[in-house]
Protein backbone atom coordinates (compact mmCIF):
# COMPACT_ATOMS: atom_id res chain seq x y z
CA UNK A 1 0.00 0.00 0.00
CA UNK A 2 2.64 2.47 1.11
CA UNK A 3 4.83 1.65 -1.88
CA UNK A 4 2.01 2.27 -4.28
CA UNK A 5 0.82 5.47 -2.64
CA UNK A 6 4.09 7.25 -2.20
CA UNK A 7 4.90 7.90 -5.86
CA UNK A 8 1.47 9.45 -6.43
CA UNK A 9 1.95 11.84 -3.52
CA UNK A 10 5.42 12.65 -4.79
CA UNK A 11 4.06 13.21 -8.28
CA UNK A 12 1.42 15.59 -6.97
CA UNK A 13 4.02 17.53 -5.03
CA UNK A 14 6.31 17.73 -8.05
CA UNK A 15 3.43 18.85 -10.23
CA UNK A 16 2.40 21.50 -7.73
CA UNK A 17 5.97 22.73 -7.44
CA UNK A 18 6.20 23.01 -11.23
CA UNK A 19 3.02 25.11 -11.20
CA UNK A 20 4.37 27.35 -8.46
CA UNK A 21 7.60 27.77 -10.40
CA UNK A 22 5.63 28.82 -13.47
CA UNK A 23 2.78 30.87 -12.05
CA UNK A 24 3.63 31.64 -8.45
CA UNK A 25 2.00 30.55 -5.20
CA UNK A 26 -1.11 32.68 -5.41
CA UNK A 27 -2.16 31.61 -8.89
CA UNK A 28 -1.57 27.88 -8.53
CA UNK A 29 -4.89 26.04 -8.35
CA UNK A 30 -5.74 22.47 -7.42
CA UNK A 31 -6.80 21.89 -11.04
CA UNK A 32 -3.42 23.07 -12.37
CA UNK A 33 -1.55 20.86 -9.91
CA UNK A 34 -3.67 17.82 -10.71
CA UNK A 35 -3.26 18.32 -14.46
CA UNK A 36 0.49 18.82 -14.13
CA UNK A 37 0.79 15.67 -11.99
CA UNK A 38 -1.42 13.67 -14.35
CA UNK A 39 -3.97 12.75 -11.68
CA UNK A 40 -7.63 13.56 -11.28
CA UNK A 41 -8.93 16.25 -8.96
CA UNK A 42 -10.55 13.52 -6.87
CA UNK A 43 -7.23 11.71 -6.47
CA UNK A 44 -5.51 14.91 -5.43
CA UNK A 45 -8.16 15.57 -2.78
CA UNK A 46 -7.76 12.01 -1.54
CA UNK A 47 -4.11 12.75 -0.77
CA UNK A 48 -4.66 16.33 0.31
CA UNK A 49 -8.16 16.56 1.78
CA UNK A 50 -7.46 20.13 2.89
CA UNK A 51 -7.18 21.15 -0.76
CA UNK A 52 -5.06 24.01 -1.94
CA UNK A 53 -3.83 25.23 1.46
CA UNK A 54 -2.74 21.78 2.54
CA UNK A 55 -1.11 21.21 -0.83
CA UNK A 56 0.91 24.43 -0.69
CA UNK A 57 1.98 23.72 2.90
CA UNK A 58 3.04 20.23 1.84
CA UNK A 59 5.10 21.60 -1.04
CA UNK A 60 6.93 24.02 1.27
CA UNK A 61 7.67 21.20 3.71
CA UNK A 62 8.69 18.89 0.88
CA UNK A 63 11.19 21.49 -0.34
CA UNK A 64 12.62 21.77 3.19
CA UNK A 65 13.06 18.00 3.36
CA UNK A 66 14.75 17.90 -0.04
CA UNK A 67 17.07 20.64 1.14
CA UNK A 68 17.99 18.65 4.24
CA UNK A 69 18.74 15.51 2.27
CA UNK A 70 21.10 17.56 0.09
CA UNK A 71 22.64 19.03 3.24
CA UNK A 72 23.23 15.56 4.69
CA UNK A 73 24.92 14.55 1.43
CA UNK A 74 27.05 17.67 1.44
CA UNK A 75 28.20 17.22 5.04
CA UNK A 76 28.56 13.47 5.31
CA UNK A 77 32.38 13.67 5.38
CA UNK A 78 32.71 16.69 7.68
CA UNK A 79 35.13 15.77 10.43
CA UNK A 80 34.51 18.24 13.24
CA UNK A 81 31.69 20.28 14.71
CA UNK A 82 33.16 23.61 13.51
CA UNK A 83 33.56 22.15 10.04
CA UNK A 84 29.93 20.97 10.03
CA UNK A 85 28.67 24.43 10.94
CA UNK A 86 30.98 26.28 8.57
CA UNK A 87 30.06 24.12 5.61
CA UNK A 88 26.37 24.06 6.55
CA UNK A 89 26.21 27.88 6.72
CA UNK A 90 27.93 28.36 3.39
CA UNK A 91 25.97 25.60 1.66
CA UNK A 92 22.60 26.70 3.03
CA UNK A 93 23.14 30.37 2.24
CA UNK A 94 24.08 29.52 -1.35
CA UNK A 95 21.18 27.11 -1.68
CA UNK A 96 18.82 29.84 -0.52
CA UNK A 97 20.21 32.46 -2.88
CA UNK A 98 20.30 30.04 -5.80
CA UNK A 99 16.80 28.69 -5.22
CA UNK A 100 15.16 30.46 -8.14
CA UNK A 101 11.59 29.60 -7.27
CA UNK A 102 12.00 30.65 -3.64
CA UNK A 103 13.65 33.91 -4.63
CA UNK A 104 10.96 34.70 -7.17
CA UNK A 105 8.16 33.97 -4.73
CA UNK A 106 9.91 36.04 -2.05
CA UNK A 107 10.24 38.92 -4.47
CA UNK A 108 6.75 38.81 -5.94
CA UNK A 109 4.50 37.22 -3.31
CA UNK A 110 6.14 37.68 0.11
CA UNK A 111 2.72 38.16 1.69
CA UNK A 112 1.73 34.64 0.59
CA UNK A 113 4.92 32.80 1.48
CA UNK A 114 5.98 34.58 4.67
CA UNK A 115 3.07 33.50 6.88
CA UNK A 116 3.81 29.91 5.87
CA UNK A 117 7.48 30.26 6.72
CA UNK A 118 6.48 31.82 10.03
CA UNK A 119 4.17 28.98 10.98
CA UNK A 120 6.79 26.47 9.82
CA UNK A 121 9.54 28.19 11.77
CA UNK A 122 9.39 25.99 14.86
CA UNK A 123 9.28 22.86 12.74
CA UNK A 124 12.29 24.12 10.82
CA UNK A 125 14.17 24.86 14.05
CA UNK A 126 13.40 21.30 15.13
CA UNK A 127 14.78 19.90 11.89
CA UNK A 128 18.03 21.88 12.07
CA UNK A 129 18.38 21.10 15.75
CA UNK A 130 17.82 17.40 15.09
CA UNK A 131 20.39 17.60 12.33
CA UNK A 132 23.01 19.13 14.64
CA UNK A 133 22.33 17.02 17.71
CA UNK A 134 24.29 13.92 16.66
CA UNK A 135 27.31 16.07 15.82
CA UNK A 136 27.12 17.68 19.26
CA UNK A 137 26.76 14.29 20.89
CA UNK A 138 29.83 12.98 19.07
CA UNK A 139 32.09 15.94 19.64
CA UNK A 140 33.35 17.10 22.98
CA UNK A 141 31.23 19.91 24.38
CA UNK A 142 32.12 22.24 27.22
CA UNK A 143 31.35 20.83 30.66
CA UNK A 144 27.88 21.65 31.88
CA UNK A 145 26.46 22.43 28.43
CA UNK A 146 23.19 20.64 27.71
CA UNK A 147 23.45 19.29 24.15
CA UNK A 148 19.72 19.68 23.51
CA UNK A 149 19.76 23.28 24.62
CA UNK A 150 22.92 23.87 22.60
CA UNK A 151 21.51 22.32 19.42
CA UNK A 152 18.33 24.39 19.76
CA UNK A 153 20.37 27.57 20.19
CA UNK A 154 22.64 26.71 17.26
CA UNK A 155 19.64 25.87 15.08
CA UNK A 156 17.97 29.23 15.76
CA UNK A 157 21.15 31.21 15.19
CA UNK A 158 22.00 29.20 12.06
CA UNK A 159 18.58 29.88 10.54
CA UNK A 160 18.91 33.55 11.39
CA UNK A 161 22.36 33.73 9.79
CA UNK A 162 21.23 31.93 6.67
CA UNK A 163 18.24 34.18 6.08
CA UNK A 164 20.01 37.37 7.18
CA UNK A 165 23.83 37.24 7.39
CA UNK A 166 23.95 40.91 8.43
CA UNK A 167 27.56 42.05 8.63
CA UNK A 168 28.92 38.57 8.04
CA UNK A 169 30.22 37.73 4.59
CA UNK A 170 29.50 34.02 4.32
CA UNK A 171 31.60 33.85 1.14
CA UNK A 172 34.71 34.70 3.16
CA UNK A 173 36.07 31.50 4.76
CA UNK A 174 38.05 33.45 7.38
CA UNK A 175 34.92 35.27 8.56
CA UNK A 176 32.89 32.08 8.61
CA UNK A 177 35.60 30.41 10.70
CA UNK A 178 35.54 33.32 13.19
CA UNK A 179 31.77 33.32 13.29
CA UNK A 180 31.60 29.61 14.09
CA UNK A 181 34.53 29.42 16.48
CA UNK A 182 33.81 32.53 18.54
CA UNK A 183 30.13 33.37 18.28
CA UNK A 184 28.42 30.06 17.65
CA UNK A 185 30.63 27.58 19.45
CA UNK A 186 32.46 29.84 21.93
CA UNK A 187 30.43 28.45 24.81
CA UNK A 188 29.77 25.02 23.35
CA UNK A 189 32.99 23.49 22.03
CA UNK A 190 36.44 24.15 23.37
CA UNK A 191 38.60 24.80 20.32
CA UNK B 1 15.17 45.56 17.23
CA UNK B 2 14.11 49.07 18.09
CA UNK B 3 13.63 49.76 14.43
CA UNK B 4 11.51 46.73 13.77
CA UNK B 5 8.13 48.26 13.10
CA UNK B 6 9.75 51.02 11.10
CA UNK B 7 9.76 48.88 7.99
CA UNK B 8 6.22 47.80 8.57
CA UNK B 9 4.78 51.14 7.87
CA UNK B 10 7.43 52.47 5.59
CA UNK B 11 6.68 49.51 3.40
CA UNK B 12 5.07 51.67 0.77
CA UNK B 13 7.60 54.43 0.99
CA UNK B 14 10.44 54.82 -1.46
CA UNK B 15 13.87 53.42 -0.77
CA UNK B 16 14.93 51.20 2.03
CA UNK B 17 14.51 51.13 5.72
CA UNK B 18 15.02 54.40 7.50
CA UNK B 19 17.77 54.12 10.03
CA UNK B 20 16.93 55.05 13.61
CA UNK B 21 19.88 57.38 13.74
CA UNK B 22 22.68 54.90 13.36
CA UNK B 23 25.21 57.36 14.68
CA UNK B 24 23.32 57.95 17.91
CA UNK B 25 25.16 56.54 20.86
CA UNK B 26 24.28 56.26 24.49
CA UNK B 27 24.28 59.99 24.94
CA UNK B 28 21.71 60.90 22.34
CA UNK B 29 19.71 57.71 22.50
CA UNK B 30 17.41 58.88 25.25
CA UNK B 31 16.43 62.09 23.54
CA UNK B 32 13.55 62.39 21.15
CA UNK B 33 13.73 62.98 17.42
CA UNK B 34 14.86 66.21 15.87
CA UNK B 35 11.42 67.28 14.78
CA UNK B 36 10.07 66.72 18.28
CA UNK B 37 12.77 69.00 19.55
CA UNK B 38 11.77 71.74 17.20
CA UNK B 39 8.12 71.45 17.99
CA UNK B 40 8.44 71.15 21.71
CA UNK B 41 10.52 74.31 21.68
CA UNK B 42 7.50 76.21 20.38
CA UNK B 43 5.32 78.10 22.81
CA UNK B 44 2.24 76.11 23.87
CA UNK B 45 -0.22 78.66 22.46
CA UNK B 46 1.52 79.10 19.11
CA UNK B 47 0.38 77.27 15.98
CA UNK B 48 3.45 75.02 16.19
CA UNK B 49 2.62 74.24 19.80
CA UNK B 50 -0.92 73.23 18.85
CA UNK B 51 0.39 71.09 16.01
CA UNK B 52 2.75 69.40 18.46
CA UNK B 53 -0.10 68.70 20.88
CA UNK B 54 -2.17 67.19 18.08
CA UNK B 55 0.85 65.28 16.85
CA UNK B 56 1.14 63.43 20.15
CA UNK B 57 -2.60 62.84 20.36
CA UNK B 58 -2.72 61.47 16.82
CA UNK B 59 0.28 59.23 17.44
CA UNK B 60 -1.17 57.83 20.66
CA UNK B 61 -4.58 57.36 19.03
CA UNK B 62 -2.96 55.50 16.13
CA UNK B 63 -1.16 53.18 18.51
CA UNK B 64 -4.45 52.37 20.21
CA UNK B 65 -6.15 51.75 16.87
CA UNK B 66 -3.35 49.47 15.72
CA UNK B 67 -3.55 47.53 18.97
CA UNK B 68 -7.28 46.99 18.54
CA UNK B 69 -7.85 46.88 14.79
CA UNK B 70 -4.51 45.87 13.34
CA UNK B 71 -2.63 47.57 10.54
CA UNK B 72 -4.81 47.02 7.48
CA UNK B 73 -8.05 48.04 9.18
CA UNK B 74 -6.78 51.26 10.75
CA UNK B 75 -7.96 54.26 8.72
CA UNK B 76 -7.42 57.98 9.09
CA UNK B 77 -11.08 58.22 10.15
CA UNK B 78 -10.47 55.76 12.99
CA UNK B 79 -7.42 57.70 14.05
CA UNK B 80 -9.20 61.07 13.94
CA UNK B 81 -12.18 59.73 15.90
CA UNK B 82 -9.90 58.22 18.53
CA UNK B 83 -7.83 61.39 18.77
CA UNK B 84 -10.97 63.51 19.08
CA UNK B 85 -10.12 65.69 16.13
CA UNK B 86 -11.18 66.04 12.51
CA UNK B 87 -9.68 64.30 9.51
CA UNK B 88 -8.55 67.73 8.35
CA UNK B 89 -6.52 68.17 11.53
CA UNK B 90 -4.81 64.84 11.03
CA UNK B 91 -3.90 65.88 7.48
CA UNK B 92 -2.76 69.32 8.64
CA UNK B 93 -0.37 67.79 11.20
CA UNK B 94 0.61 64.95 8.88
CA UNK B 95 0.27 66.16 5.27
CA UNK B 96 1.38 62.72 4.07
CA UNK B 97 -1.79 61.17 5.56
CA UNK B 98 -1.97 57.60 6.83
CA UNK B 99 1.52 56.59 5.75
CA UNK B 100 3.03 59.66 7.40
CA UNK B 101 1.12 59.01 10.62
CA UNK B 102 2.27 55.39 10.68
CA UNK B 103 5.86 56.43 10.00
CA UNK B 104 5.68 58.89 12.89
CA UNK B 105 4.26 56.19 15.15
CA UNK B 106 7.12 53.89 14.31
CA UNK B 107 9.69 56.63 14.85
CA UNK B 108 8.18 57.51 18.20
CA UNK B 109 7.97 53.90 19.29
CA UNK B 110 11.51 53.21 18.09
CA UNK B 111 12.74 56.18 20.11
CA UNK B 112 10.86 54.93 23.18
CA UNK B 113 12.33 51.47 22.80
CA UNK B 114 15.84 52.81 22.26
CA UNK B 115 15.50 55.05 25.29
CA UNK B 116 14.41 52.11 27.47
CA UNK B 117 17.16 49.87 26.19
CA UNK B 118 19.81 52.60 26.31
CA UNK B 119 19.14 53.25 30.00
CA UNK B 120 19.55 49.55 30.76
CA UNK B 121 22.65 49.05 28.63
CA UNK B 122 24.26 52.28 29.79
CA UNK B 123 24.08 51.11 33.40
CA UNK B 124 25.77 47.77 32.66
CA UNK B 125 29.23 47.22 34.10
CA UNK B 126 30.40 44.30 31.96
CA UNK B 127 30.15 43.51 28.26
CA UNK B 128 28.03 40.49 29.17
CA UNK B 129 25.59 42.71 31.04
CA UNK B 130 25.34 45.08 28.07
CA UNK B 131 24.17 42.13 25.98
CA UNK B 132 21.81 40.83 28.67
CA UNK B 133 20.27 44.23 29.37
CA UNK B 134 19.93 44.96 25.66
CA UNK B 135 18.19 41.65 24.97
CA UNK B 136 15.90 41.80 27.99
CA UNK B 137 15.06 45.47 27.40
CA UNK B 138 14.25 45.00 23.72
CA UNK B 139 12.31 41.78 24.30
CA UNK B 140 10.25 43.41 27.05
CA UNK B 141 9.50 46.31 24.76
CA UNK B 142 8.38 43.89 22.04
CA UNK B 143 6.27 41.86 24.48
CA UNK B 144 4.63 44.99 25.86
CA UNK B 145 3.82 46.58 22.52
CA UNK B 146 0.15 45.88 21.90
CA UNK B 147 0.14 47.28 18.40
CA UNK B 148 3.00 45.03 17.36
CA UNK B 149 1.43 42.03 19.11
CA UNK B 150 -1.88 42.59 17.35
CA UNK B 151 -0.27 42.89 13.94
CA UNK B 152 1.96 39.86 14.51
CA UNK B 153 -0.99 37.77 15.62
CA UNK B 154 -3.50 38.77 12.94
CA UNK B 155 -1.30 39.87 10.06
CA UNK B 156 1.82 37.72 10.41
CA UNK B 157 2.62 38.06 6.73
CA UNK B 158 2.98 41.83 7.08
CA UNK B 159 5.50 41.58 9.88
CA UNK B 160 7.31 38.58 8.45
CA UNK B 161 7.65 39.97 4.95
CA UNK B 162 9.22 43.12 6.33
CA UNK B 163 11.32 41.49 9.04
CA UNK B 164 12.98 38.68 7.18
CA UNK B 165 15.81 38.03 4.77
CA UNK B 166 17.44 41.19 3.38
CA UNK B 167 15.29 43.46 5.51
CA UNK B 168 16.08 41.50 8.64
CA UNK B 169 19.74 41.85 7.71
CA UNK B 170 19.47 45.62 7.34
CA UNK B 171 17.62 45.97 10.63
CA UNK B 172 20.21 43.85 12.37
CA UNK B 173 22.82 46.18 10.92
CA UNK B 174 21.06 49.31 12.17
CA UNK B 175 20.51 47.85 15.61
CA UNK B 176 24.10 46.65 15.82
CA UNK B 177 25.61 49.99 14.79
CA UNK B 178 23.36 51.75 17.28
CA UNK B 179 24.43 49.41 20.10
CA UNK B 180 28.16 49.45 19.34
CA UNK B 181 29.01 52.47 21.54
CA UNK B 182 27.69 50.60 24.57
CA UNK B 183 30.25 47.85 24.01
CA UNK B 184 33.23 49.99 23.04
CA UNK B 185 34.55 50.05 26.59
CA UNK B 186 35.21 46.34 26.38
CA UNK B 187 35.60 45.52 22.71
CA UNK B 188 37.44 47.04 19.76
CA UNK B 189 35.57 48.26 16.68
CA UNK B 190 34.93 45.17 14.57
CA UNK B 191 34.48 42.89 17.56
CA UNK B 192 32.06 45.34 19.20
CA UNK B 193 30.01 45.39 15.99
CA UNK B 194 29.94 41.60 15.81
CA UNK B 195 28.86 41.18 19.43
CA UNK B 196 26.28 43.96 19.07
CA UNK B 197 24.86 42.25 16.02
CA UNK B 198 24.80 38.92 17.81
CA UNK B 199 22.80 40.53 20.61
CA UNK B 200 20.38 42.03 18.07
CA UNK B 201 20.06 38.59 16.50
CA UNK B 202 19.12 37.14 19.89
CA UNK B 203 16.31 39.68 20.09
CA UNK B 204 15.01 38.62 16.67
CA UNK B 205 15.44 34.92 17.35
CA UNK B 206 13.95 34.84 20.85
CA UNK B 207 12.00 38.08 21.21
CA UNK B 208 10.23 38.24 17.89
CA UNK B 209 10.06 34.67 16.63
CA UNK B 210 10.81 32.92 19.88
CA UNK B 211 9.33 29.61 20.99
CA UNK B 212 6.71 29.51 23.70
CA UNK B 213 9.07 27.46 25.85
CA UNK B 214 11.48 30.34 26.51
CA UNK B 215 10.67 33.69 28.05
CA UNK B 216 13.09 36.28 26.67
CA UNK B 217 11.70 38.91 29.04
CA UNK B 218 12.86 36.83 32.02
CA UNK B 219 16.22 38.22 33.00
CA UNK B 220 17.25 35.00 34.77
CA UNK B 221 16.72 32.96 31.62
CA UNK B 222 18.45 35.50 29.38
CA UNK B 223 21.37 35.62 31.80
CA UNK B 224 21.65 31.86 31.56
CA UNK B 225 21.44 31.94 27.75
CA UNK B 226 23.98 34.72 27.32
CA UNK B 227 26.26 33.40 30.04
CA UNK B 228 26.30 29.94 28.48
CA UNK B 229 26.52 30.75 24.80
CA UNK B 230 27.63 34.35 24.29
CA UNK B 231 29.97 35.35 27.11
CA UNK B 232 32.62 32.72 26.28
CA UNK B 233 32.84 34.22 22.79
CA UNK B 234 33.25 37.72 24.24
CA UNK B 235 36.02 36.37 26.46
CA UNK B 236 37.73 34.86 23.42
CA UNK B 237 37.58 38.22 21.65
CA UNK B 238 38.99 39.94 24.70
CA UNK B 239 41.66 37.30 24.74
CA UNK B 240 42.03 37.50 28.48
CA UNK B 241 38.96 35.95 30.00
CA UNK B 242 38.47 38.99 32.20
CA UNK B 243 35.77 41.44 31.27
CA UNK B 244 37.19 44.62 32.74
CA UNK B 245 36.87 47.61 30.44
CA UNK B 246 39.61 48.55 27.96
CA UNK B 247 38.46 52.15 27.97
CA UNK B 248 37.88 53.19 31.55
CA UNK B 249 34.45 54.50 32.48
CA UNK B 250 34.28 57.22 35.14
CA UNK B 251 34.45 54.76 38.06
CA UNK B 252 37.28 52.79 36.54
CA UNK B 253 39.15 55.96 35.62
CA UNK B 254 38.96 57.11 39.25
CA UNK B 255 40.21 53.73 40.45
CA UNK B 256 43.01 53.75 37.87
CA UNK B 257 44.15 57.20 38.95
CA UNK B 258 44.11 56.03 42.59
CA UNK B 259 46.34 53.17 41.56
CA UNK B 260 48.62 55.53 39.68
CA UNK B 261 48.87 57.70 42.78
CA UNK B 262 49.81 54.66 44.81
CA UNK B 263 52.33 53.64 42.17
CA UNK B 264 53.79 57.13 42.26
CA UNK B 265 54.08 56.98 46.02
CA UNK B 266 55.62 53.54 46.04
CA UNK B 267 57.91 54.45 43.10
Amino acid sequence: MERVERPVRERILEGTYACVARWGLGKTTVEDAAREAGVSRATLYRYFPGGRDELIDAVVLWQFLRFFSRLYEELHDAGSLPEVLERALVFARRALLEHEVLQRVLATEPEVLMPKLTTERERLVGMVSGFLLPYLAHHAVTDGVDVHEASDYLARMTLSLISAPGHWDLDDPAQVADLVRVHMLGGIAAS
Amino acid sequence: MEAAPLVLVRAKGPGGVPCPDATAGPRSAGSSTGSDHRESAAAPGSPAGRANRYRERVIDATLECLGELGLAATTVDDIARRAGCSRATVYRVFPGGRDAVLAAVVETEAARCMADVAVRMGAATTAQDVVIEGVVGACRWIAGNQALAKIMADEPGVVASWLAFEREGRLLGHAARWAVPFLRRWLAGRDALRVAEWAARLVFVYGLYGPATHDPTDEVWVRHLVGTFVTPGIEMLRGTGDLTPIVPGPAQAARASDQNDQNDQSG
